[in-house]
């Protein structure tokens, strides 16, 4: 079995995720104080990829998910991305006027 | 039975590190918001006009706070199973301290940003959008 992550993987794991969740902040443009618009799609695209590559490091380093089998590992990658796929199919046909 | 295994005895997921019920709690989590977020994708394609519309009445920073405060406490949890490993009993404890600590600043925010929001008039039965996100 593989070891734990380690001080130093967990503190590099965490400043990943804190700079790329500021990222998300930013690019959910929260400057925009009065002038609201829709998100566009560089920015939604931005904030699902940072979504999901933050989803896997809690995965495999806070939950050591690295240490398990690689089928273990298949199932969470996988349902992480049905959810971002569910989540970005909503986004795309509300924009695109896909559905009613 | 594989004995090389983290959880021998324990089927499928005898494979899995650490505590193995701690993983079905972590699966069934997953699951339910799997199934949420489908629920969500589907009313947002029905109305997106009224979820772009309602999106403002969010408070990103909050909600961005809340979240650089939920990856600390993780950390935090991370490193008390560093610690418990290396039989350090006590700095475990302290880390788990800090960690439920963060979990009362986040019960903080919460209470924080709702009121606020309460006081304005919104909430959850103000349409489906903001059920989503307040409940």
């Amino acid at each position: 079995m593989r070891a734990l992550p380690g001080t130093r993987r967990l503190l590099i794991t965490w400043g990943v995720l804190m700079a790329l969740t500021l990222v998300s902040m930013v690019s959910a443009r929260l400057d925009q104080t009065t002038d609201w618009q829709v998100l566009p799609l560089w920015s939604a695209a931005m904030i699902m990829m940072a979504t999901g590559f933050k989803a896997h490091c809690v995965l495999m380093v806070y939950l050591n998910l690295r240490a398990a089998t690689p089928a273990w590992k298949g199932v969470f990658i996988a349902l992480t991305l049905l959810t971002l796929t569910l989540i970005a199919a909503g986004y795309l046909a509300g924009r695109f006027h896909l559905v009613g | 039975m594989r004995h090389d295994l983290p959880n021998p005895g324990w089927g499928p997921l005898s494979a899995l590190p650490g505590n193995p019920l701690m993983w079905v709690l972590i699966l069934s989590e997953m699951l339910v918001f799997t199934a949420f977020f489908a629920l969500y994708a589907g009313q947002r394609a029905l109305d997106p006009a009224l979820f772009n519309e309602s999106q403002h009445q969010l408070d990103p920073v909050l909600g961005g706070l809340n979240t650089l405060v939920l990856l600390t406490s993780g950390l935090f949890v991370a490193f008390a199973v560093e610690a418990i490993s290396a039989k350090r009993i006590q700095r475990s404890r302290q880390w788990l301290g800090a960690a439920i600590l963060l979990g009362l600043l986040f019960c903080l925010i919460k209470v924080f940003e709702y009121t606020s929001k309460f006081a304005a008039g919104i909430t959850p039965e103000t349409n489906v959008f903001l059920v989503f996100t307040m409940v």
